[in-house]
């Protein structure tokens, strides 16, 4: 009887160790796997030639990704990202053009065109700081759903930006910035990649996950998402931080839409709206990376990880003669899968609570039987 | 006796409200039509002719069949179907694609599609408990991408006769397998029939307005006084609650968002009419703007509440603001950022308005 | 100085104000260092809104709050931290995502700066579980879902402490505890008052207060009765002053008729819950079944409504075998389970009561997929009457009820159901003294009429008066059954075998 009182414990559904760790890593299997594979079926995938641009490609959703992790992990969603984007880049180039003329346009050499870099530069992101400041207070002092704001809010912006570009395109007056930030400081094959553009975008991405994970503000919010009201109780302020992490949201997806206009030196008003949308790219990116859907875990590190492989997966598609629809699907197919996955999990989690204690009674009874019989 | 007494010590609280307050959430679709009346009047002399009126709801009967549909979902307490403009957009590709035997078969054909993709969200969402906006979000990128699979990109028309433009598709090789004649059928007067679905008039009134009359009726109905929405509304306020009363609540969920899936659908069969083009991005957009008329028409994001008069008023309000607005000469994309941002505003009033109630926020 | 009597915490006048209601009415209160004041009362006597302002909940509350001495205003829960107000909240808040020790350290993670130190982070996380005697039980980065839920109460607790208070509250901490744990409670509550801090202990359970208590404060309707040592008094005078009436034997045992079987249950098994539970049912008896948490009580009812797969075993309700693990197949052949968690899985609070009450016969309601909700008026009326459910206006949302009130709507719903087994689970948790009454009352006139009830309960009074019979749970299996002369200690000494 004793014996039996120890099994009979009530215990939660416990899995090992070994598949904790896997799992909450899996996305770093997950793009070794893709990489493995792509190499095996095109060797030429790992060359200088394909690498360098796939990662280039990257760099816009990895910039997204930050703050859309920040806000997931925060426990809310911002959709508003792909219009964020768009008002990023219009109002970078539309302001830069602006005041690129007022100082005299050509005939006001360099310093016209650092200082009215420099402008446009505070204008957009101040914008987009703006636009991070009001779905953040809506949400977090309005008490209005992530969804609602944030749909509101991506309705409004992308209105605003076919208005702000008139719906034209806007290239910048002068590219001599254009080239400066999409010019290789090294050039050996491989090491191409190192486009200060790279290095922005990589000093942010590393900032933002210690910002995460090893401060006590990163920290704090962290236990804001997985607890709002136990981190109230514990003194934290939890408004602000939501506030803040729709804050980052916008402005990093402002950055990151400055930053790809310059590079491309056009800004379009529908940028993703023919497209691969960047929100489902990015949403599935930080979603395969391992962020929790209702919030209090994840990586910055992982989110971008995860959008370097579905970019490799693309890239891979189209070595092997897939066109560009094939790609939406494939991500979708992706995204889909992992969300059933967590739902799952969840879901059996739920059902079988104390199950773990079911296969040890089968296995005692088993050998109750076998004792019986022989 | 005596407990009677004892309770009814203990329990005078908080059974009075603000009448105002309580007045303004059930009818502040009307205050605001009203409002956006008058304001339409000051604006423009013909604003209240019933050409005008008739014109918007013209205007909004592709939103208002989508919004029916919607509603069905939020009234369920899960947020949103974001995967109906994808939804659309196959419906009218797989209508264009059966048109051949028929318009008949072809409608039929595309809502069967519908509620296809209806059960599939509902079962994830209802079953597994499932986040629907983003799995309807996913929803929406498979279906894009087996759309744009299939046409590799490209668009495809009704009256296109010449088969070879599209062979390399997905369904016309699918269906030439199964059907060896099907390039004999006669194309053009099928294709008229069906681009002429948009433009058809009854009673001086287009066919697509009498739908959306139909849908929102059967939706009201539905809603209010069938078997399914009085459970629905269980479902919504609590989903737990709704369990443990015997309620299967994976069959609820999965009607309701086989309601939005196949309202999608119609709507699509006509959108794709109307346009004369099927493609991926037939009914981009009509998510969210279904969203904001269902909300502004007071209907919470929090499931359980909310009414089908309501998402008519509001449905009816996107159409007004449009109208104004394009009376004053607004031109479409300002017109956008204005609605997005009334919406937001609307919102955050209601929910702290509710918050005022003491009721949980919007 | 003004604190005479070396009084760490001294609340004068304080009231609180909900709308409509006056939560708190003007209450003095105060304690001692080294001392535990139990507080007790009914439900919606205001002990927990009184402790809500002192945890700095509330920013309205009117009335003065002294801290050793010193004049304090807690408007928050950071403000009443740092004055040294630690509160161990009855509903546990964590941050199931996130290890120990960032739950424990949650407000103030240790560390250089603005960094994080893990290192320090673990050492003190360790040190903070060892003054609730976990520090070798639990690892610190060990995620807090995968935590046992009285080991997470433990671990709430260690929470609190580290942050030194002077004035630990806690709200009903054995609620979730076996008796074994409740004694290792009481240890760690003792060590504390030696440490000379001041613990408020809130509950309801009698011998508790009586166990570990210097003084007790019983409040009533919002006021203060009063505050005495806690060897003054006795149960009795104690319960008198809860419920402000003499308290006498206000319902009698039911006497019961054998009119037939009714519910076979053989062999219901879900595996880590409930093993092999066989027992019958017969027509109008009431079945008590004791447990305590986690001994599988709420499981067995669960399993018997449908609510929760079963892994196998049978249940035979009137000779015929029904198939399990479906609340709909259940509710259609008169098997009806109130659920112990009322605001979860009981009642939609935010719909109107006859939403709520005719909610689970939606479907008999209806014709050809109609429904009519103007069939269940009948039911409706008769149901209100019956239970003399108050404002007797139907259309009332069910969140603006008292809580007693809100019991007998859920009692409601599931009598509308007519069934034939009804099982209720904790019927009486959180309810005032005329709802339970009344309450009572209408098991035992439903039991009469024939509806066999399986009443699933912790309050052992409450069984003592209503069961014909008690069957004992334990660890998932029924360990004992009494039959005649059941009283509370029989009901005990069985439920712990």
């Amino acid at each position: 009887m004793r014996k039996f009182n120890d099994i009979f414990k009530f215990k939660k559904c416990e899995r090992s160790v070994l598949f904790n760790n896997l799992n909450s890593n899996r996305i770093y299997v997950f793009a070794v796997l893709i990489i493995v594979i792509m190499t095996m079926t095109k060797p030429e995938f790992l060359g200088s030639g394909n690498i360098v641009p796939m990662i280039k490609t990257s760099l816009l959703p990895i910039m997204v990704g930050i703050g859309f992790t920040y806000v997931m992990i925060a426990g809310n969603f911002d959709l508003s990202v792909g219009a964020v984007i768009n008002v990023g880049a219009a109002v970078v180039m539309g302001e830069f053009n602006r005041f690129f003329a007022i100082f005299g346009g050509d005939a006001g050499g360099t310093k016209a065109i650092v200082f009215a870099w420099i402008i446009a530069f505070a204008i957009a992101i101040l914008a987009g700081i703006i636009i991070g400041l009001i779905n953040g207070l809506l949400v977090a002092k309005g008490k209005v759903h992530s969804f609602i704001v944030t749909i509101g809010m991506l309705t409004a912006l992308s209105g605003f930006v076919y208005t702000y570009c008139k719906g034209n395109t806007i290239s910048a007056d002068n590219s001599l910035f254009v080239n400066v930030l999409e010019k290789s400081l090294i050039n050996i094959p491989y090491l191409k990649v190192l486009t200060i553009r790279f290095v922005i975008c990589a000093i942010v991405l590393i900032f933002f996950e210690i910002l995460l994970l090893r401060t006590k503000w990163g920290r704090s919010l962290l236990i804001v998402g997985s607890n709002k009201e136990a981190a109230w109780h514990s003194g934290i302020d939890t408004d602000k931080k939501i506030i803040l992490s729709f804050v980052i949201s916008a402005s990093t997806a402002t950055l990151a839409g400055m930053l790809f206009a310059i590079s491309m030196n056009a800004a379009v008003p529908n940028y993703g709206e023919r497209g691969i949308n960047p929100l489902m790219l990015v949403l599935a990116s930080t979603i395969i990376g391992g962020t929790v859907m209702t919030g209090g875990s994840g990586s910055v590190v992982k989110t971008a990880v995860a959008v370097l492989s579905i970019q490799a997966i693309f890239n891979g598609l189209i070595m092997n003669g897939l066109g560009f629809d094939v790609q939406v699907l494939a991500a979708g197919i992706l995204l889909a899968l992992v969300v059933i996955y967590e739902s799952y999990s969840i879901y059996k989690q739920v059902l079988n609570k104390g199950v773990r204690v079911a296969a040890e009674l089968k296995e005692k009874r088993k050998k109750l039987k076998q004792a019986t019989t022989t | 006796m005596e407990n009677v007494i004892t309770n009814m010590k203990e329990d005078v609280r908080k059974t009075r409200h603000n009448i105002v307050t309580v007045y303004l959430t059930k009818f502040g679709v009307l205050a605001m039509i009203a409002f956006l009346a008058l304001i339409g009047m000051l604006v423009s002399p013909n604003f209240m002719s019933a050409n005008n009126l008739l014109n918007v709801l013209n205007a909004v009967s592709y939103l208002g069949i989508v919004a029916t549909g919607i509603s069905f979902v939020i009234y369920a307490g899960q947020y949103g179907d974001l995967s109906a403009p994808m939804t659309m957009a196959i419906s009218g590709v797989i209508c264009v694609e059966f048109m051949r035997y028929g318009l008949i078969y072809g409608v039929i054909a595309a809502v069967a599609t519908g509620a296809m993709i209806g059960l599939i969200n509902g079962f994830l969402i209802g079953k597994l408990r499932t986040n629907a906006i983003i799995w309807t979000l996913a929803m929406n990128f498979i279906l894009e991408g087996l759309v744009r699979w299939s046409y590799k990109g490209t668009q495809i028309y009704p009256d296109m006769a010449n088969a070879k433009t599209y062979t390399t598709g997905f369904f016309l090789p699918l269906m030439m397998k199964l059907d060896p004649n099907i390039l004999e059928i006669d194309l053009k007067t099928r294709a008229a029939a069906f681009n002429g679905l948009a433009s058809t008039y009854i009673f001086g009134l287009p066919l697509v307005l009498f739908v959306m009359i139909i849908v929102m009726i059967t939706g009201f109905i539905i809603m209010s006084k069938s078997t399914f929405g009085n459970q629905l509304k269980i479902v919504g306020s609590s989903y737990n609650v709704a369990k443990m009363s015997g309620v299967n609540c994976t069959k609820i969920v999965i009607l309701a968002f086989m309601m939005s899936s196949i309202c999608a659908s119609i709507a699509g069969v006509f959108l794709t009419s109307l346009n004369q083009v099927g493609a991926f991005y037939i009914g981009q957009g009509y998510d969210f703007i279904a969203v904001t008329a269902i909300i502004l028409g007071g209907m919470s994001l929090s499931g359980g509440r909310g009414s089908m008069l309501g998402v008519f008023g509001g449905v009816f309000t996107i159409g007004l603001i449009s109208n104004i607005l394009t009376l004053i000469g607004v031109g479409t994309f300002t017109q956008k950022m204005i609605t997005g941002a009334i919406f937001v505003v609307v919102v955050a009033v209601n929910a702290s308005s509710l918050r005022k109630l003491g009721r949980d926020y919007a | 100085m003004n604190n005479k009597n070396n009084y760490v915490l001294e609340m004068k006048k304080i009231s609180k104000r909900f709308p409509g209601t006056l939560a708190v009415d003007c209450i003095d209160f105060n304690v001692k260092a080294g001392e535990v004041h139990a507080l007790m009362g009914e439900n919606g006597a205001g002990k927990s809104t009184l402790m809500k302002i002192l945890a700095g909940l509330y920013n309205d509350y009117s009335g003065e709050i002294y801290i050793a001495g010193n004049k304090v205003e807690l408007y928050s829960p950071y403000i009443a931290k740092t004055e040294g107000v630690g509160m161990v909240y009855q509903e546990l808040s964590i941050a199931y995502n996130r290890s120990v020790q960032e739950n424990i350290f949650a407000g103030d993670i240790p560390g250089n700066g603005k960094f994080v130190d893990m290192k320090k982070l673990r050492s003190k996380t360790l040190n903070a579980l060892s003054r609730v005697k976990l520090d070798k039980k639990i690892e610190p980065s060990t995620l807090m879902k995968n935590v046992s839920q009285h080991e997470s109460q433990l671990i709430e607790m260690a929470k609190v402490l580290k942050d030194k208070p002077r004035i630990l509250v806690m709200d009903e901490p054995t609620s979730s505890l076996s008796s074994t744990e409740v004694n290792m409670l009481f240890d760690i509550i003792e060590e504390l008052k030696k440490d000379g801090m001041a613990i408020v202990y809130i509950s309801h359970h009698l011998h508790e207060v009586f166990k570990v208590s210097d003084r007790v404060t019983v409040l009533r309707d919002g006021k203060k009765i009063s505050t005495c040592d806690i060897s003054e008094v006795t149960k009795e005078q104690l319960v008198e002053m809860m419920v402000g009436q003499k308290v006498t034997d206000f319902y009698k045992q039911h006497a019961y008729q054998d009119k037939g079987k009714i519910l076979e249950v053989s062999n219901l098994t879900r595996y880590g819950f409930i093993h092999e539970v066989s027992f019958q049912l017969s027509k109008g008896e009431i079945l008590g079944v004791v447990g305590l948490a986690g001994a599988g009580r709420t499981e067995l009812g669960r399993c018997l409504a449908g609510a929760d797969k079963v892994d196998y075993g049978e249940i035979i309700l009137e000779g015929e075998k029904i198939k399990l693990g479906s609340m709909n197949k259940m509710l259609s052949k008169g098997i009806a389970y109130l659920t112990e968690d009322r605001k979860l899985e009981g009642l939609a609070l935010r719909l109107p009561n006859k939403v709520n009450i005719l909610s689970s016969i939606i479907s008999r309601l209806s014709r050809f997929g109609i429904y009519f909700p103007s069939k269940g008026k009948g039911v409706l009326t008769e149901l209100y009457q019956k239970l003399s459910i108050y404002p007797p206006d139907p259309n009332v949302g069910t969140s603006n009820l008292s809580g007693g009130n809100q019991q007998k709507i859920l009692l409601a719903k599931w009598l509308s159901t007519k069934p034939k087994v009804l099982i209720l689970d904790e019927p009486t948790r959180g309810v005032d003294v005329g709802a339970k009454k009344l309450i009572h009352e209408t098991i035992v006139n439903l039991a009469k009429e024939g509806v066999s009830v399986i009443v699933l309960s912790s309050d052992l009074p409450e069984l003592v008066s209503l069961s014909d019979r008690v069957l004992a749970i334990k660890q998932g299996r029924i360990i004992a059954e009494l039959q005649e002369e059941i009283d509370e200690n029989k009901i005990l000494l069985a439920a712990n075998g």
